[in-house]
């Protein structure tokens, strides 16, 4: 049940008219929103595995996806960052 | 709950920690019994944790098990005993004493913090038991990540055998494994521990390290010796010897009286003590022996050196030309202040044979001597014609050393025979490649001298060596007479102590032989503070036992020094527990062989013949260590281990006495090991890999992170095979019984490997498809037509390895009898289950009685009673069964237990005793933030300290600290403190994750006065530190933001209050038939009341129309004295003839109305309405009496029948199963009609029973009957559901037609009667009581559990259960299994006498609320609900906190604790840096 509000891929990026030039070595700032019981335990996981992505990302454990309201992610998005993850 | 003092045990010993046995633990933990859960294994978990998925929800098993697990580990009346067994059970029911024996973990787990930092260190590895041998673990480690106890645990077996021959005690497996990791300073800082001369004993020791290693016995022992000599290579060619430091200087004086191995160990060994060492050498150079006897072809004299200037950088002061008796004497040393003396001179006189005359003729020589010339570049004269006499290693050192000067003739001639010879085998080889020549069996006759030279040598033949007592004793035969010419000869026949040294020292007392008389186990001579050693104790032996006997010394006088007792605890590694591995199926790997300088650049020079490993040759080498004992003992997680938690003196084994009131015994199972027949090429052929395993290849944490993969190459398979019933029903050759859960876990294996990678091609060979569960059938329809997973019914004959490409060649039969052969990439066994290998002595120890299978006895009235009252039985150790039935067995023994010792609740329970809560509400935020290093795990990667300086000064936060590991329980202690000191409100903990670590740090802070949920973690450790690794800069930041968004939302958090609601002590059972019956009485005997409702007259239900079990048992007997039992228990209410009319509340405080009127407050509900037997309508059922169903003809068997001969009987099984719309198993069907079959056919043999089939589903233990029924000869057709047989009217008899799969033909079956196994349907109330509870119900109709796996008795909503038919069809036992669960589930409410209701939440402001219902349609638990008021109302007791709620309310009117939006919020706007109200700075 994972979908992704918006995720900035590189292909996509390159075919949409861009507003600004990506400046050199750009890393996104994205924000999850993960499950406690599911997504918020696999990313601990990955952890534990030692599988490594990128650290931009940074998860805020919800007690359930099914929680997450339009307000956060229009506000994460108003305070500047690049991409929402929602994961549960 | 009872005032009086019960006389039964409040506490339950469950043996087993799988999932079975952790829901009995929880059950009866949390209904008020203390539960001691004891666990062979380092981790509870049992198989499940090994699973990848389950079926048929396809469920990830471990995210399922895992909580579960954790809940288990931090149980405040749960007891975990890890790593022990039950040994002993006595007493009685309500009383036992078990006894239970604690294997040491050598970890301690209340310190551990499960970092793994030692787990990176540990040089050993073995075949991983957690990942089925396809990967390998380290000798401390972990189970698997998410173990419970979580802290690592030591694989010790003993000690390996290379390290009990060394009487040095010089730790060869561990310096071997730590070489095999290219850790060689490690490597040789372990051998210098013992061995202060790695170089020395790297060339010339007679290692007996490798006459003890296991590989011997397999190939050839490790080259062990020669890799000293490769870490000293290494070391000199990396910068040298680095000078330890000396921890504690000690001011007393030692001297050491000769510099040979023993003297310079002594020294040293006393020196890192601390003590000021001199030693004394009487020769100019240091190092006895070595540095004069031992030719430097085999020691070169500058290795020699080298390593005694390496002993002497110890700051260790050395004398030259100093010898006691002649330059000073122990009086002397005493006035110097010297308080200890070791003396170690040696045995430097060499013996020589008599001579005649008095004067020493020219030619002859003496080793010691010679040795010692050529050794020091002395000039020494050897002729041409040489002759050794000696057949000892001395001799080969004199003869080589002879032939190098210049011999051109060597021989050595001694007395013994060839095999006879003391010097080592690999000595003489040498020998003979340098040319010379040895004479055996001759002795000294007389030596020929002319003109004061040696001319030859006269000798005699030698018969015997030694005595009858082994005592050198030779004989000779003087008739055999022979002549050596030689012009030198040299004597190598003995060496002996100069007791020149006696003079410094008149009071010591020496043996008749010169030796030295000094204690074997202390070292002390008579004098006091005076101690000898090496081969002037000993007389000459080697240089490692002079090693021994230096360390010895060494610690007697610091013990003498210290005023210690120079005997006691003097540990010898020998004395230990030798390991024998066992070598079956190690693949021989031969020694290294060891490059040689060639024979001509050897004559005539001293140049070092062995030349000495490379370093890829000496890692191969090492790699050749099998790691005999599991942990080698190199120490390396003790220095690593931050924590202090490794003890590797921990007592192996202790036992402890623990009274309880019940035993529970839930081992497990085992998995039949194909390996040991050779099945199928299992262990031989690697792309053959058995079913467990192939769930470690699909799970994620497995050995290939979950792609599908096969061993043998690492390729990806495509063409996959499942060979079913591997080790199952194949009474001949491995268990008789079927496993039940085999078809199902292929099929699920299958499709999740479709899952994972589309392009394979999954093929299952199977003989009966037993999909005989809850929506399982469907789940194979799915299998079969989405996943395209190829079914097969045959048996597969063959596999063989296609040479070259790693594939395996199916053969099989088609069922018209042709033959196959079929080739695939990758064949899965499905192995069956079996007794765990401990059953039958756990058995034995319990006092219960076993079938001849290992399995407990039970019965089908009592399936989880044993036959010892009070000890309960569960899980597959009960029978072969799957996860859900497993889960409710475990209630159900857990229900037993309270049923025995309901009356002793909460008697041994403990419970916390907390001070008051502070008030904080109003309070400005005041936080401590500790960042933890977690050792190295956080620290390793993250900037801990500029973590703590970018967060100290933001506002609010108070005290900010970097701690080292803050789970451990000083830091807990120091949270504490620091909250009372600094006032702090709020305390957020920057570590590990919070799914396990937030309950810890919440009880903390509230035991210092704070609510818990002023507590937050930030995860810095499994989503930063450990996936960033190599990032540290990135990862810093990140941790620093991660910290900073939590700062922001514990900054808002407030308290939470938590509510709880009284509970009513009663149950409603929804139903009388047994289920009913069953749950009833069990919650009666816990000593709760019970009221059953029952829309019949009578109670029974189904069960009234059923007359005996499948084992013979009289069902109607049963029934009739269970419905006695119910209607005289005080605690029952039967209302018979009548309906529930409406039910109302919440868990604990249910108010129910009957249609009488009745009105009854209870606590819990069970609902056990059954089902209804499928009344057929197909096979002229309704148009002749000829035509019954299987109830029917059982109940004219039970009133008498008695078959004619050659009396027909046509059975049709799945009539109304099976096929749309009803496509389910009715899982009673096959055995009925196989229980039937046999009775006609006990009955009279001459009748004639047909049993027209789709697939026997005679699963578990009940395969036994349908053996017997072939056995008797029943005859089996099989049938398609698509050619279903077809029932005629024949005159007066009638007529089956079917098709006949084996014949190819129509089968055409007159019978005298056609019986229909017919199946079940759910109850035509059950609409309706679904819809009074809001309880859901599946396709089929049967109420829907809370979850198929982990609660298949429960509902979503709290406090309503369901047992029997209501729930699913099955047999009778599986019915009172799960009505026992139902009652066990029911006692974990009923037993408090209020529950809590959680704090994390949802809260609604009612005042917001606009009635829109969206809350009301979308919450699964009802928790809100429509007001008299008609406005939305929210019941908290019902609420899970999910906050599906608050998620959907336009209005904003729930909020849910923990979770509130302006915390959320917070978060989000701290994610990123802003100007005041802009976007990105």
């Amino acid at each position: 049940m994972a979908t992704v509000t918006e995720a900035p891929k590189k292909e996509a990026a390159a075919a949409v008219e861009k507003p600004h030039e990506t400046p050199e070595g750009w890393k996104p700032n994205i924000l999850a929103f993960a499950c406690h019981y599911c997504a918020f335990a696999a990313a601990d996981l990955a952890g534990v595995m030692r599988l490594s992505y990128p650290t931009g990302v940074k998860i805020i454990r919800m007690p359930c996806t099914g929680k997450l309201d339009h307000s956060y992610v229009l506000r994460a998005f108003e305070r500047g960052v690049d991409g929402v993850f929602v994961a549960g | 709950m009872s005032e009086e003092k019960s006389s039964k045990r409040g506490s339950v010993l469950i043996v087993g920690g799988g999932i079975g046995g952790m829901q009995a633990a929880l059950d009866l933990a949390d209904s008020g019994l203390k539960v001691h859960l004891v666990q062979k294994e380092t981790s509870i978990g049992g198989i499940m944790s090994m699973l990848d998925k389950t079926f048929p929800t396809g469920d990830c098993a471990m995210c399922m098990i895992s909580p579960k697990m954790v809940d288990v580990g931090r149980h405040l009346n749960i007891d975990i005993h890890s790593c022990s067994e039950m040994v002993g059970l006595a007493g009685e029911a309500g009383d036992f004493t078990a006894t239970i024996l604690k294997k040491a973990r050598y970890v301690d787990t209340k310190k551990c913090t499960g970092c793994e930092a030692c787990v990176q260190k540990c040089p050993v590895t073995a075949d991983s038991e957690f990942n089925q041998e396809l990967a390998k673990r380290t000798a401390i480690n972990r189970r698997y990540a998410q173990a419970v106890p979580g802290a690592v645990a030591i694989d010790k077996k003993g000690v390996s055998p290379c390290r009990i021959e060394c009487p040095a005690e010089v730790n060869a497996h561990a310096y071997v494994m730590l070489t095999a990791g290219g850790r060689f300073a490690e490597a040789l800082e372990v051998v210098r521990r013992n061995n202060p001369f790695p170089a020395t004993c790297g060339r010339v020791c007679t290692h007996p390290c490798e006459s003890g290693c296991r590989r011997k016995d397999l190939d050839d022992p490790v080259s062990i010796c020669q890799l000293k000599r490769y870490l000293t290579d290494w070391e000199d060619s990396h910068g040298g010897f680095t000078k330890p430091t000396i921890l504690a200087e000690k001011i007393e004086k030692i001297a050491v009286i000769g510099s040979g191995p023993a003297g310079m160990t002594c020294a040293r060994d006393l020196r890192l003590k601390g003590y000021q060492v001199t030693v004394f050498e009487k020769a100019p150079v240091a190092g006895g022996m070595l540095a004069t006897a031992i030719p430097g072809y085999r020691l070169p004299k500058d290795v020699v050196r080298r390593e005694i200037n390496t002993i002497l950088a110890h700051d260790i002061e050395i004398k030259y030309n100093q010898a006691l008796g002649r330059d000073f004497t122990v009086e002397d040393l005493k006035k110097q202040g010297y308080k200890a003396v070791y003396i170690a001179v040696g045995t430097h006189k060499g013996i020589k044979l008599p001579v005649p005359g008095d004067k020493e003729p020219e030619g002859l020589l003496d080793c010691l001597d010679f040795l010692r010339k050529a050794n020091l570049g002395e000039p020494v004269k050897v002729g041409e014609k040489v002759v050794v006499i000696g057949g000892g290693n001395v001799a080969v050192d004199v003869a080589l050393t002879a032939k190098r000067l210049g011999g051109k003739d060597v021989k050595m001639v001694c007395l013994e025979k060839c095999d006879e010879m003391p010097a080592h085998k690999w000595e003489l080889e040498q020998v003979r490649e340098e040319g010379i020549a040895i004479d055996n069996s001759w002795g000294m006759d007389k030596l020929r001298i002319e003109n004061g030279k040696i001319t030859g040598l006269d000798v005699k033949r030698c018969t015997s060596v030694f005595d009858e007592n082994k005592r050198f004793n030779p004989q000779y035969d003087a008739c055999e007479l022979n002549f050596f010419e030689a012009d030198t000869i040299i004597f190598a026949v003995g060496m002996g102590v100069d007791t020149s040294f006696k003079k410094g020292i008149e009071a010591l007392d020496l043996l008749p032989n010169g030796r030295i008389k000094a204690d074997p186990v202390t070292s002390q001579t008579n004098v006091e503070g005076v101690f000898a050693g090496g081969d002037s104790v000993s007389g000459p032996t080697t240089i490692i036992q002079a090693i021994a006997s230096g360390a010895q010394a060494a610690e007697s006088i610091d013990r003498f020094l210290q005023g210690k007792d120079l005997h006691v605890d003097r540990k010898k590694v020998a004395e230990r527990e030798k390991y024998t591995k066992d070598i079956t199926g190690i693949k021989k790997v031969h020694r290294k062989p060891m490059p040689m300088l060639p024979l001509a650049e050897r004559e005539g020079n001293f140049k070092e013949v062995a030349l000495g490993y490379s370093e890829a040759d000496a890692i191969a080498e090492a790699s050749r260590c099998m790691s005999c004992a599991g942990c080698c003992e190199c120490m390396a997680c003790v220095a690593e281990c931050q924590a202090k938690a490794i003890n590797h003196e921990m007592v192996s084994e202790e036992k402890t006495d623990l009274n309880i009131g019940a035993v529970i015994l839930a081992p497990g199972l085992d998995t039949y090991k194909p390996k040991i027949r050779g099945e199928f090429g299992h262990g031989r052929w690697p792309n053959v890999v058995t079913s467990l395993q192939f769930e470690r290849i699909l799970s994620a944490s497995g050995p290939y992170q979950g792609v599908v993969t096969r061993p043998g190459d690492k390729k990806h398979p495509v063409k996959i095979a499942w060979i079913q019933c591997v080790g199952s029903r194949d009474p001949h050759n491995a268990n008789p019984w079927c496993s039940s859960v085999c078809c199902m876990y292929a099929t699920k294996q299958a499709v999740i490997s479709k899952e994972h990678d589309k392009s394979i091609e999954p093929t299952i060979f199977y003989m009966d498809l037993r999909s005989h569960g809850k929506d399982f059938d469907k789940y194979v329809e799915r299998a079969k037509n989405e996943y395209g997973v190829r079914y097969m019914r045959t048996m597969i004959s063959a596999v063989r390895e296609e040479p070259g490409t790693g594939n395996l060649v199916l053969r099989y039969a088609l069922e018209d009898g042709s033959l196959m052969n079929e080739t695939f990439d990758l064949v899965v066994l499905s192995v069956g289950l079996e007794p765990h290998k401990d059953a039958a002595k756990l058995a034995e120890i319990s006092g219960i009685e076993m079938t001849s299978y290992l399995f407990p006895k039970t019965t089908t009235f009592a399936p989880v009673d044993s036959t010892r009252p009070g000890v309960f039985v569960t899980g597959i150790y009960q029978g072969p069964k799957d996860i859900p039935d497993t889960v409710m067995q475990g209630s159900a023994v857990a229900g037993q237990a309270m049923a025995l010792l309901g009356e002793a609740r909460w008697t041994e329970t403990i419970k916390k005793e907390l001070p008051p809560e502070k008030d904080v509400a109003n309070e400005e935020p005041r936080l401590g933030v500790f960042v933890c290093s977690c050792g190295i795990n956080i620290a390793g990667t993250v900037d801990v300290a500029k973590v703590v300086d970018a967060v100290k000064d933001l506002p609010g936060v108070v005290h900010t600290e970097n701690t080292l590991y803050t789970c451990s329980q000083d830091t807990q202690e120091k949270i504490k403190q620091l909250i009372k000191e600094k006032n702090l409100n709020r305390v957020l903990v920057a570590s590990c994750t919070p799914r396990t670590h937030t309950q810890l740090f919440q009880d903390t802070i509230r035991e210092a006065g704070l609510n818990p949920y002023l507590f937050e973690l930030a995860d810095i450790r499994e989503q930063c530190s450990w996936c960033h690794m190599g990032q540290k800069e990135e990862a810093t930041e990140k941790a620093i933001r991660l910290v900073k968004m939590m700062i922001a939302k514990v900054k808002l958090l407030q308290p939470i209050k938590t509510e709880t609601v009284g509970v009513t002590p009663a149950c409603l059972v929804v139903g009388g038939g047994v289920a009913g019956m069953t749950t009833a009485l069990s919650i009666a005997d816990q000593g709760f009341d019970v009221h059953i409702v029952e829309r019949e007259k009578e109670l029974g239900g189904l069960l009234r129309n059923l007359y005996y079990t499948l084992d013979g048992s009289d069902v109607q007997n049963f029934l009739q004295s269970r419905i006695a039992h119910v209607m005289s228990h005080p605690r029952i209410t039967v209302h018979t003839g009548v309906e529930v009319d409406n039910t109302d509340g919440f868990v604990g405080n249910f108010k129910t109305t009957l249609t009488d009127g009745t009105a009854i407050d209870h606590g819990t509900i069970v609902l056990t309405i059954g089902g209804v037997e499928y009344q057929p309508t197909e096979y002229l059922y309704n148009e002749s009496d000829r035509v019954v169903t299987q109830r029917e003809l059982e109940k004219k068997i039970y009133d008498g029948l008695q078959p004619e001969p050659k009396e027909r009987y046509v059975m049709i099984q799945c009539v109304g199963s099976r096929e749309e719309p009803n496509q389910y198993c009715s899982r009673v069907c096959c055995q009925d009609a196989v229980k039937n079959a046999i009775e006609l056919k006990e009955r009279n043999p001459q009748a004639e029973v047909f049993i027209i089939y789709r697939d026997m589903r005679t699963y578990g233990l009940r395969e036994d009957y349908y053996q017997r029924a072939r056995d008797l000869g029943v005859i089996f057709v099989r049938y398609e559901v698509d050619k279903k047989p077809v029932v005629e009217k024949a005159g007066d008899r009638l007529r089956v037609k079917t098709w006949d799969y084996m014949l190819n033909r129509e089968l055409v079956l007159d019978t005298d009667w056609v019986v229909l196994s017919t199946g079940f349907r759910p109850h035509p109330t059950a609409e309706k009581v679904g819809g009074n509870y809001k309880v859901t119900r599946n396709a089929d109709g049967y109420f829907l559990e809370a979850h198929v796996k982990l609660r298949p008795v429960d509902f979503p909503s709290e406090g309503i259960f369901v047992s029997g038919l209501a729930h699913a069809p099955k047999n009778l036992d599986e019915t009172i299994s799960q009505a026992l669960a139902a009652a066990g589930r029911a006692g974990v409410v009923l037993s408090h006498e209020r529950l809590a209701v959680s704090g994390l939440i949802a809260k609604q402001k009612r005042e917001l609320c606009m009635s829109c219902l969206s809350c009301f349609r979308i919450c699964p638990f009802g928790s809100p609900y429509i007001d008299e008021d008609g406005k939305v109302s929210h019941n908290e007791i019902k609420c899970h906190g999910c906050g599906l709620c608050a998620g959907i309310c336009p209005a904003k009117a729930f909020q849910v604790n923990g979770f509130r939006d302006e915390q959320m919020l917070a978060m989000i706007d701290a994610a990123i840096d802003c100007e005041e109200g802009g976007i990105i700075s």
